[in-house]
């Protein structure tokens, strides 16, 4: 079955059109996402039989997505189902992550540089003078 | 264990516990802590791990309901539209707060003799100031000198970069003519006492792994202990008990594998934060304190103060680098700090700027409506993706009697101690503080360049601060302590953590909490032959 559920990630998160973000099933997340749906089998065994009794695996892109609206109207918690752990996964997967720009990589040990920012339009609100009240009438 | 009682009790190793243990170590007394909660290993901190982003969601979340760690005890909140948030370890709260460090004000203690409201402190910003100025030190405050918000104060290390964010929300600021200046913020930016300097990890709320974020596991304990005070881990406390002569004189605790022990002790210093503080009292009864122990005035677990909380979230159209750099500390605003009688609320809150989120954050924080699935997805995505910029506004919550605190019947923590139940309703005052915060919020945010705003209040997980529950005052009738932390009650029991905010202000209060625990603390020492007079 994890080949049909790798159909309905890539569905869910296709490769961009500039080719630049993987598609979500072509990461391999099948089994994570499995493991972080164990608790609602049901909602997902369901989906996936609806999935199987329209060919999904058959269909083109177009006919894909589709499918996976009329599976979404009649069992809309299938989705919502799998989309909160497909994005947890596909959203720290190393590719993905270096694909939009940063180090795939935990932030310790190495951090970030910061820029310092222009603290100069201090000067306005220093010449303001105190703002705080007197602890006395 | 020997039945000999230790010269001074203290109860959680927390930010006013360990502050309290650094501040006695000198005298040479012997000084016992009890913590119900462990060392911390920053190794093992989120920030390290790939999935750092899922974990704070999990075992390193705000609540201790959710975490299931055995240190936590279960808070019964299902009556507040405010969560406590809080943490049980040696650091206490401080291993997962954001380290945002501002003072009260002057105005803050004053608060009937001004605003004809609550009631005035019986100490002044004056009588603290030498402490926060010690605490500075020792926590390590990073800011910027000449805030025309406060009397004048020299923070300890250069102020943590705005980065590309905070400048973009100072311009908001400036553009509007208010006031803003770089956070006070108990961040090393600079290598101190040992500490590493800030290297930017961003998600300072799940523990600092490198070590240069002020948590008192590595400010004030370490000195502690090597001065000589024993600390005590995986020890909760069940109860205070009481002598013949109505004095406090030791507790019993449930050790790391339950076993039910007794320590005795000359003096009691209760350290557990504006829940667990209360909870103690109130499961300490006698027939001297049927009640709870030192509850003759009705008021231990009453008076709860949160801060409520909104958070305004802005999208702008460019990159901002949201996440990198500490994610609570960057700029505050007060220009709506101070009471205004054009206003139709007492008091006044600040602004507190939050940086962005990172990749799983901004896809789940999309899902709920502004990021879909298919082919749409990753043009919708990159609307989302290092565009956001927070704030929170952070409210000055009045005192009221009917926000309490009291011992749940049903619930118990992993020793079969009672926990604590909320009961909170936010106030007329605060919600009208709340709404003309988001309004201003947007308006901030926008002037810097948003294009889209959103806001949420109250903030349902925001109850990180918790004050007012053993509250200090002159009146025994009208109060729990007395000025200098001791029960009016109970001679040699003192109380040092928020419990004893006579007032919220519009400000976190751990360095308050700090400055207070470090003035009791002075006053135990300078006056120890006639203490219990």
């Amino acid at each position: 079955m994890n080949a049909l559920l790798d159909m309905i990630l890539d569905t869910l998160i296709p490769e961009s059109p500039d080719g630049r973000m993987p598609a979500a099933g072509s990461l391999g997340l099948a089994d994570t996402v499995r493991a972080e749906v164990a608790s609602a089998r049901d909602i997902v065994g369901a989906g996936l039989t609806a999935a199987e009794e329209r060919g999904f695996a058959d269909l083109d892109a177009e006919g894909r997505i589709a499918a996976l609206r009329e599976i979404e109207a009649d069992q809309p918690a299938f989705v919502q189902t799998l989309l909160f752990p497909t994005c947890v996964a596909y959203y720290q997967h190393p590719d993905v992550i270096a694909a939009l720009g940063m180090d795939p990589r935990p932030p310790h040990p190495k951090g970030y540089e910061l820029e310092e920012g222009n603290l100069d339009a201090l000067e306005r609100v220093r010449a303001r003078g105190p703002l705080y009240r007197s602890d006395s009438r | 264990m020997s039945d000999e009682p230790v010269d001074v009790l203290i109860i959680g190793a927390g930010a006013a516990g360990a502050a309290m243990a650094w501040s006695l170590a000198e005298t040479r007394m012997r000084v016992v802590c009890l913590e119900q909660g462990g060392w911390m290993n920053p190794a093992e901190f989120p920030s390290t791990r790939p999935d750092w982003e899922i974990q704070g969601m999990g075992p390193f979340g705000f609540s201790p309901n959710t975490r299931g760690r055995r240190e936590d005890y279960p808070i019964n909140d299902e009556n507040s539209p405010i969560k406590v948030s809080n943490f049980n370890a040696v650091g206490g709260s401080t291993v997962l707060y954001a380290a945002h460090f501002p003072r009260l004000h002057p105005s803050d203690f004053r608060v009937r003799s001004l605003d004809g409201v609550a009631d005035d402190w019986p100490l002044d910003y004056a009588t603290l100031e030498p402490w926060y100025d010690l605490n500075a030190e020792m926590m390590g405050v990073a800011g910027l000198e000449g805030d025309p918000a406060y009397p004048p104060k020299k923070p300890t290390l250069p102020p943590v970069p705005l980065g590309r964010l905070g400048e973009t929300l100072s311009r908001g600021f400036d553009s509007l003519g208010w006031h803003w200046w770089p956070s006070d913020s108990a961040i090393a930016t600079r290598e101190h006492s040992g500490r590493a300097p800030c290297i930017n990890l961003g998600p300072c709320v799940t523990g600092c792994a490198q070590g240069a974020k002020g948590s008192t596991d590595v400010t004030y304990w370490p000195l502690a202990e090597r001065e000589g005070v024993e600390l005590r881990t995986h020890c909760r406390v069940r109860e205070i008990t009481v002598g013949a002569d109505g004095m406090a004189d030791g507790v019993i605790y449930y050790d790391e594998t339950g076993n039910e022990c007794r320590q005795r002790a000359e003096i009691v210093i209760i350290a557990c934060n504006g829940i667990g503080t209360p909870r103690l009292l109130l499961n300490s009864t006698s027939s001297a304190f049927p009640d709870g122990l030192a509850n003759r005035s009705g008021l231990v677990g009453k008076n709860l103060m949160f801060h409520p909380y909104a958070h305004v979230t802005g999208w702008f159209p460019d990159s901002l680098e949201g996440y990198k750099g500490p994610m609570g500390c960057s700029l505050i605003c007060q220009e709506f700090y101070e009471t205004d009688s054009e206003r139709d609320f007492l008091r006044g809150y600040s602004f507190e700027m939050l940086r962005g989120v990172g990749p799983v954050q901004t896809a789940l924080q999309g899902l709920s409506g502004q990021l879909g699935w298919g082919p749409d997805h990753h043009a919708q995505y990159a609307t989302l993706w290092d565009k956001s910029a927070g704030m929170v506004i952070i409210c000055e919550d009045l005192p009221e009697e009917h926000n309490r605190v009291t011992l749940d019947p049903h619930l118990t923590d992993a020793d079969g101690i009672p926990a604590p139940k909320i009961d909170y309703t936010l106030s007329e005052n605060s919600r009208r503080m709340l709404d003309h915060g988001v309004e201003r919020g947007k308006e901030a945010l926008t002037a810097a360049g948003a294009t889209r705003t959103q806001a949420i209040a109250p903030l349902p997980p925001a109850g990180w601060h918790l004050m007012g529950t053993a509250r200090m005052g002159t009146d025994p009738e009208r109060s729990v302590v007395g000025p200098h932390g001791r029960s009016h009650d109970v001679k040699n029991l003192f109380i040092i953590d928020g419990s004893v905010f006579v007032t919220s202000g519009g400000v976190n209060p751990t360095n308050t909490i700090q400055a207070i625990s470090l003035y009791v603390a002075d006053h135990i020492k300078k006056n120890l032959t006639t203490l219990f007079d």
